[in-house]
């Protein structure tokens, strides 16, 4: 039985609102989270791992996450959607990460870029081909605000209003952020290419 | 304001990221063992070890804050104040010892001879 709600769950055929209900029965709480993590888990890892770069931060992010997520869905009212909240947890998660790592960085922002981009080659989980580390380095320099938007824009395919109820920002207000983003991204890619 | 204007390469020629093998698959079970780590309930011991803790934070604290500064080495007894002030009499101002006298004073006087 539950390994075929499992299944509905990774085919995304499980309801919120069936996930929520069992999580917050304590007799049904274990199932519940199952179906939550086959449904969401690889979605909130490729979130964080946009933030955070390395594999082995964004695991460690990624668990952090869902180990809140499970002590906090008792709670869980539904004043947003359960995605919403859930993006919300990943992304406080990672920008809390993210302060703590550069908390005590003085190197330049010329030093970071070439410190990602080795970094990156380097990485066993990274397809280092030239275009993709030039997309890191250009998306690196971007404000973590800007940064935040355009991945979720970008490579997520969010809309406006998805973006909007995560950050709580106004859906103009987010408009304005990714096309300043973008555009620093194009102009950085067309300075930089061979 | 719209995209379209500005020219980004297809997501798929740019997205870099890889995950380990099976990685997906080990997650679960390893969210599974830290949830299990952060809500297993105190045991007794550990109880026990933190209230020895406290006990003996209070007591390293209530020594020093006792013993650093004791009252009575900062009050001087009137004894000590009268033995003072006959030694060093003439330092005093006669005015001084006037507005200060208390008719009770003169009970300790011892007559002299005169």
């Amino acid at each position: 039985m539950t390994k075929t709600y499992l299944l509905q769950a990774i085919r995304k055929e499980v309801t919120d609102t069936q996930i929520i209900t069992y999580c917050q029965q304590a007799s049904r709480r274990e199932q519940g989270f199952r179906m939550l993590m086959s449904k969401y888990q690889e979605r909130l890892y490729w979130h964080i791992r946009r933030m955070v770069i390395e594999h082995e931060d964004a695991n460690d992010v990624l668990q952090n996450t869902l180990v809140k997520v499970y002590k906090g869905i008792p709670k869980f009212k539904g004043h947003s959607t359960l995605y919403t909240w859930l993006y919300r947890i990943a992304t406080n998660e990672s920008l809390t990460f993210l302060k703590r790592k550069n908390r005590n960085r003085t190197t330049s922002i010329e030093d970071q870029l070439t410190e990602l981009a080795n970094q990156l080659r380097a990485d066993t989980y990274f397809d280092s081909n030239e275009a993709a580390i030039k997309l890191q380095q250009a998306i690196v320099r971007l404000p973590e605000r800007q940064k935040m938007v355009f991945n979720m824009r970008y490579f997520e395919e969010m809309s406006y209003q998805e973006i909007s109820d995560i950050l709580e920002t106004s859906v103009g207000g987010l408009k304005a952020s990714y096309h300043h983003a973008a555009k620093k991204v194009e102009e950085y890619l067309k300075a930089h290419s061979e | 304001m719209d995209k379209e204007k500005i020219s980004l390469p297809p997501k798929e020629e740019v997205t870099g990221f890889q995950v380990p093998e099976g990685y997906f698959e080990q997650l679960e079970q390893d969210v599974w063992t830290r949830i299990e780590a952060t809500s297993k309930p105190r045991v007794l011991w550990q109880s026990w070890a933190v209230a020895a803790t406290v006990a003996l934070l209070l007591g390293i604290g209530s020594y020093f804050f006792f013993t650093s500064a004791s009252p009575s080495d900062a009050v001087l007894s009137q004894q000590d104040a009268l033995e003072y002030i006959e030694d060093n009499l003439e330092e005093f101002e006669e005015e001084l010892l006037i507005s200060n006298w208390d008719e009770t004073d003169a009970n300790h006087l011892e007559p002299t001879e005169s």
